[in-house]
């Protein structure tokens, strides 16, 4: 591996991170102009920091941008971490997480949780209080989720030139689902025209909440929170802060959409009014939606004996199922009910649509639901196969047959995720967590979700979980934010050999 | 710009290279998945998987939208066929590797523009060319014509023996030089690529790229004091395409053509197309058949098998021999820094970049005339015609934004051939002849385009 040629690259992140955080700083500027908050000077100094390092290494280690295949997986795994890493700084400089008492190591590990969960979209916060903290800080938290969502080193591609040819090495090493798809034949272009689609969106959303009443402020961090399906929101009760029929349908929308495949979205704005109709894995997205909701709806209705029901209407028993479905299942993990009192059907059948995920493409975590329809129809055609063992059967997904590799790198990928999800869940309850918070934790961390059950829930934050789960809990999401694979090759000697 | 290119082969990819290089758009569709992966991993493209004589995968390619539809496969009728759908789809230029002279050996009946194709590219018969080229210019690595011949680009490497050895530049240009001549470039023996200086010494081993009119270069090939071969006698291993194109052409300068044929149906099929020419049935290593071949008398080899090894060994036995001049034949083009390194060989050919120069050419016309791709330094050669509403022209070269990558080679006006200085001016009308690297060539073509 071109170790230099990796660093370079890692460096131009850093360039791009200082320019991402002249936002904040621009609206901590307003807010001590207008109500003397602080923040001005933490993010100055965070903006100097990054852009120093980034400058530095770009002088340093000028001509060796060339990324092969090797240079591109490790760029990627270890750029998040760059990224997250003086993304935290804001966090640290502003003293959010201070407390008497707390020692620095442990208030770094604080800030680099609620950074990392912002760029992998997870939602996940280790604030107690958040209405107090500055506008500027909420701002970072939620536009960390909205450059993480479509992908920190696919906004670099799209914006650096000179990310070319290794582009596609990035872009394939960040990207979600089993199969990259390649929109035109520039890498560069093709994420620019995601990052159009994805900005596009987004400010439809920001002017459906503003005119809903939200003060623009909100209104933008809400939808940083729902287009990145990340689910940091400035409010403690998260929407369910608004009580308002209108915000929950809008966000539902928006969190539904930004979980649907953005090549989708593409086509039907160059015409293709099917597209969304025509592709198996949306429909099957949307049938699983319906599903579940009308499953949790019956459910929270009729309980088992014994148990009271918990809403009386149809409507308010759908707005309250769909919203929350909704979100699991984009991963996005804003909340408008506690639905750990709901009956256990409902509570095992959300954990179970925290395995599925968004679609490929989107910006939802999980496994995507392309990999368990694969998942399901090869478990039905290895039955099949049992009945009739002489005959070939080829796996389709629409009128697209899936090749045989890809449909082992699915099974890899789903029996890596399990254990991986076991072996953190044990070392969770190593640390005196019950093991419902314990497993649900590491599957809201792992599939970037955000809330989970038990101590975790969508009431809670992970604050109260000890210093070493929270190191955990940030690897985890990081694992699942870039599908397993490109983290798990930094542990992969050949990747450190020469060539 | 959008090009989709059929053929993920060694031409395919260095086409694909060269106009992702120039921020082209590029689609490549190839029947292999493995070779479409290796290209992926090295360029910025798109990739389809597929026949390219399929209308719907061409059309997946987005060949519609395309300016330009490049077909390179081994298959001629692969190629064909995409070309006939590229020109149904309205793809305004269109280029298809025909090797077999078959197909349009009757243009009154089936010409290429019938099926719509702008230029043949015929690497067979490429080489040949180029091999003929190499034959006749004694020392020579490279030799590329501009402005029909009035301006040439010479490639050769400094041997011990020759005269312009341990002399600097500066010394060279007073005393042995013509005026009309430059030394565009000069590659070290470590791969290093300068441009040369006053005061650069030029050392045995180094490869000089000179410019300059017919005539100071023959001059300067006189002067590095190697003895011209007069070409009488002509020994080529292989009748293959390749083979049988130089014969005939070796017959038509009124030289003699031995050809050496392992297998006996080719031999005869040889015999029957070739008059003049003597065919030898026999294996080239094979001491009886060398000397049939009157090994001795002939003035150049060329080894065409197409077996990369065989040819290589059967170069060196014919240089022990004391053949003068020997030449092969390339297959695989990331062999040709390797086959640079033998001294004892005079020169390769590469099929796959004959076809890749001759396929750009056309690609870059406009005001680009020709382009050659030399392939020793990764440089290409440019002759471009300068606009009237031209940024360059009127104006003197000191004063012109040149890409640091690019010099002027030689500027050709009413027929004669200046080499430029400093203070000389671009004209409207000039032939220019720029030596530059790939990333170069899109600042050059704005500069001398309207």
């Amino acid at each position: 591996m071109n170790k230099k040629a990796v660093a370079y690259t890692l460096s131009n992140l850093l360039l791009f991170l200082s320019a991402a955080l002249a936002a904040p700083l621009f609206v901590a500027l307003y807010y001590s102009r207008a109500h003397g908050e602080t923040g001005v000077a933490s993010f100055l100094v965070s903006i100097v920091v990054a852009a120093v390092v980034g400058l530095a290494g770009r002088i340093i280690l000028k001509g060796n941008a060339e990324l092969r295949n090797r240079e591109g997986i490790a760029a990627v795994a270890l750029g998040w971490t760059v990224v997250a890493l003086f993304g935290s700084l804001p966090f640290l400089f502003e003293g959010v997480f201070y407390e008497p008492g707390r020692s620095k190591f442990e208030e770094f590990v604080f800030c680099f949780f609620e950074s990392i969960s912002g760029f992998t979209t997870t939602g996940a916060t280790v604030l107690t209080d958040i209405e107090p903290v500055s506008h500027a800080v909420l701002f970072w938290r939620s536009l960390t989720h909205w450059i993480g969502g479509m992908g920190i080193v696919v906004l670099a591609v799209a914006i650096l030139p000179l990310l070319g040819v290794g582009g596609m090495q990035l872009y394939r090493a960040e990207a979600p689902g089993p199969e990259t798809d390649r929109l035109t034949p520039r890498i560069a272009q093709t994420a620019k025209i995601m990052w159009g689609i994805y900005a596009a969106i987004s400010a439809a959303e920001f002017l459906l909440l503003w005119a809903g009443g939200m003060s623009p402020f909100d209104a933008a961090c809400h939808t940083f929170g729902t287009m990145a399906t990340g689910g940091f929101s400035t409010k403690n009760a998260s929407i369910q802060h608004y009580n308002s029929l209108y915000f929950d349908i809008v966000i539902l929308v928006f969190m539904f959409l930004a979980g649907t495949n953005f090549a989708l979205h593409l086509k039907l704005i160059r015409g293709d009014f099917k597209a969304h109709i025509k592709d198996a894995e949306f429909r099957f997205y949307a049938a699983t939606l319906a599903a579940a909701v009308l499953l949790i709806m019956w459910n929270t209705m009729h309980p088992p004996k014994g148990e009271t029901p918990l809403y009386d209407s149809i409507p308010e028993a759908a707005r309250h199922a769909s919203f929350q479905v909704g979100s699991i299942l984009s991963t996005t993990g804003y909340a408008t009910a506690d639905f750990e009192m709901w009956p256990a059907l409902s509570q095992a059948l959300l954990v179970i649509l925290m395995l599925f995920g968004g679609c490929a493409g989107s910006t939802a975590g999980g496994m995507k639901h392309i990999r368990m329809m694969l998942l399901l129809k090869h478990g039905y055609v290895e039955v099949k196969r049992l009945v009739m063992p002489r005959s070939v059967i080829a796996i389709r997904v629409g009128d697209r047959v899936v090749s045989p590799d890809i449909m082992k790198n699915i099974l890899g990928f789903f029996f890596l995720f399990m254990a991986l999800f076991a072996g953190a869940t044990c070392f969770m309850t190593t640390l005196g967590m019950d093991i419902v918070s314990a497993g649900s934790s590491v599957i809201a961390a792992m599939f970037n979700i955000g809330p989970g059950l038990g101590t975790v829930g969508p009431t809670d934050n992970y604050a109260h979980i000890p210093i070493l789960g929270k190191c955990a809990l940030s690897f985890c999401m990081l694992l699942g934010r870039l599908e397993l694979f490109t983290v798990l090759a930094l542990f992969a000697p050949q990747l450190w050999k020469r060539r | 710009m959008r090009a989709v290119i059929v053929g993920a082969g060694e031409i395919g990819y260095h086409i694909a290279k060269a106009l992702t290089e120039e921020q082209c758009d590029v689609v490549l569709i190839d029947k292999s998945k493995d070779a479409l992966h290796r290209v992926e991993e090295r360029l910025d493209l798109m990739t389809i998987h597929g026949s390219g004589s399929s209308p719907v995968i061409l059309e997946k390619a987005g060949v519609s939208s395309a300016d330009f539809c490049i077909a390179v496969t081994h298959d001629d009728d692969v190629n064909v066929i995409a070309s006939i759908v590229a020109q149904k789809s309205g793809v305004l230029t269109k280029i298809a590797r025909v090797s077999s002279p078959d197909y349009f050996s009757n243009q009154s009946i089936l010409s290429p523009s019938d099926v719509g194709i702008d230029l043949l590219v015929n690497p067979e018969m490429l080489s040949a060319e180029e091999f003929l080229r190499l034959l006749s210019a004694p020392e020579a690595r490279e030799l590329v014509e501009f402005a029909q011949g009035r301006v040439q680009l010479i490639a050769f490497q400094v041997r011990p023996d020759n005269d312009l050895r341990n002399r600097s530049i500066e010394d060279l240009r007073k005393n042995v030089i013509r005026r009309d001549l430059l030394f565009a470039a000069v590659k070290k023996p470590d791969g290093s690529v300068i441009i040369p200086k006053g005061n650069n010494v030029i050392r045995e081993g180094d490869e000089l790229f000179a410019v300059g009119s017919g005539e100071s270069i023959a001059h300067l090939m006189s002067c590095s004091g190697a003895s011209r071969i007069a070409l009488e006698r002509v020994v080529i291993n292989g009748a293959g395409r390749i083979g049988l194109a130089l014969g005939r052409m070796v017959e038509e300068s009124g030289a003699k053509a031995v050809i050496i044929e392992k297998d006996r149906d080719a031999a005869q099929a040889a015999a029957e197309q070739l008059a003049k020419a003597d065919v030898i049935h026999g294996d080239v290593h094979d001491e009886a058949v060398l000397e049939a071949a009157a090994v001795d008398a002939a003035d150049g080899f060329v080894s065409v098998t197409g077996d990369d090894d065989s040819d290589v060994m059967a170069c060196v036995s014919f240089k022990k021999k004391g053949c003068p001049r020997v030449l092969t034949l390339i297959q695989k083009p990331r062999y040709l820094p390797i086959i640079k390194s033998i001294p004892m060989l005079d020169g390769a050919v590469s099929r796959h970049l004959a076809a890749v120069g001759a396929a750009l050419k056309l690609i870059r016309r406009g005001n680009v005339i020709s382009v050659a791709a030399l392939h020793e330094i990764d440089a290409e050669a440019l002759e471009l015609v300068a606009r009237r509403t031209a940024k360059a022209a009127g104006k003197e070269l000191s004063s012109l934004d040149l890409p640091e990558d690019a010099i002027i080679g030689a500027i050709v006006r009413d027929g004669t051939v200046i080499i430029p200085k400093g203070v000389d001016m671009i004209m409207p009308g000039d032939r220019v002849v720029v030596f530059c690297l790939p990333h170069a060539i899109q600042p050059v073509e704005r500069l001398f385009s309207g």
